[in-house]
């Protein structure tokens, strides 16, 4: 999937809604709000892999951005900042609930009318969990850009402030590893 | 060569919301902003440049009323300095009430000579009679 929302915003409508909402413009904000956080959704989840937690850093968000439009220099766009914001903050609360013991990761998508299939996609979604969030952060940052929410190398390097070419090293470096621990947990299953 | 995507990891990708999810997050996001966007469109520059000033108008005051204070204290320290120098003469006259002070020390002018023998014979002779020293 490619990031709807950076394909349909062009620049100076983003700059504009910026403005907009420098002045209070509720209106400006809400558009802002509707373009963006469905993906910022799929960012945090990427992250923290609970569904309410994503919610809450998601409206965190954009109260901190809210906050914060004065530093988003006049005429940027409003989306790789602002994910940018997301990003870290996301980092941030991994890193809180880390320090609480919590970051075991609950299983949302183990639904599954099969009991013991239930069980086994928990496995697997927990050692991906475990293996994802083992990577050094900048590794894992890319892959859940690119590879869970889609975004283009292009777009990840302005989010994070990096050459493209970084990004797509990461990415590669990345799946490596991956790849690598997932093959050590297909050897541990029965 | 690139690596391959790794299918699994679509595992990890966040579940679809339904309709009234997105719009619960939308409706509070929109409420806790609404403060905020308030507070964007209802300050003007020159409230803003209020807001700013009225700190600095307290610490002015403050700082006025301290050196007013200060000034006011200053003046009426002085006159106790002034009476502090008129206590030397009190003591004086309070010696002198209580014995007689020696010529030298009460006149202005010089001494003359005949009151200065005529006061140290006074002296002595009570000096003599032992009852004024005592």
């Amino acid at each position: 999937m490619s990031s709807q929302s950076e394909k349909t915003a062009s620049g100076s409508d983003e700059a504009a809604l910026v403005d907009r909402v420098r002045r209070g413009d509720t209106q400006a904000f809400e558009i802002l709000v509707d373009r963006y956080s469905d993906q910022a959704f799929g960012v945090a989840y990427g992250f923290l892999g609970h569904v309410q937690d994503a919610e809450d850093l998601v409206q965190d968000g954009f109260i901190r951005a809210l906050e914060q439009i004065d530093s988003l220099q006049p005429g940027s766009g409003f989306g790789a900042w602002f994910y940018r914001l997301l990003v870290n903050a996301a980092i941030n609360r991994r890193r809180y609930l880390a320090r609480r013991e919590m970051s075991d990761l609950p299983a949302d998508a183990a639904a599954a009318s099969d009991p013991a299939a239930a069980a086994e996609q928990s496995d697997l979604r927990r050692e991906l969990a475990r293996a994802l969030h083992s990577l050094p952060e900048e590794l894992e940052t890319v892959v859940v850009l690119h590879d869970l929410e889609g975004f283009t190398h292009p777009e990840v390097a302005r989010i994070l402030g990096m050459p493209e070419g970084t990004s797509r090293s990461h990415l590669h470096r990345a799946r490596r590893v991956l790849r690598e621990k997932l093959k050590e947990y297909e050897h541990h299953l029965p | 060569m690139s690596e391959p995507k790794i299918r699994e990891l679509e595992e990890l990708r966040a579940p679809r919301r339904s309709g009234a999810q997105r719009r619960g997050t939308r409706d509070r996001i929109l409420t806790r902003a609404e403060p905020l966007l308030a507070q964007m469109r209802g300050a003007p520059v020159w409230k803003v440049l209020a807001a700013w000033a009225r700190p600095g108008l307290a610490a002015a005051s403050i700082v006025l009323a301290l050196l007013i204070g200060a000034l006011w204290r200053g003046e009426t320290r002085a006159p106790e300095t002034v009476a502090g120098l008129y206590r030397m003469d009190d003591m004086l006259l309070a010696a002198h009430e209580q014995g007689p002070v020696p010529a030298i020390l009460v006149e202005i002018d010089e001494p003359d000579a005949e009151a200065t023998v005529a006061a140290a014979l006074a002296s002595s002779s009570q000096t003599t009679d032992g009852s004024e020293n005592r």
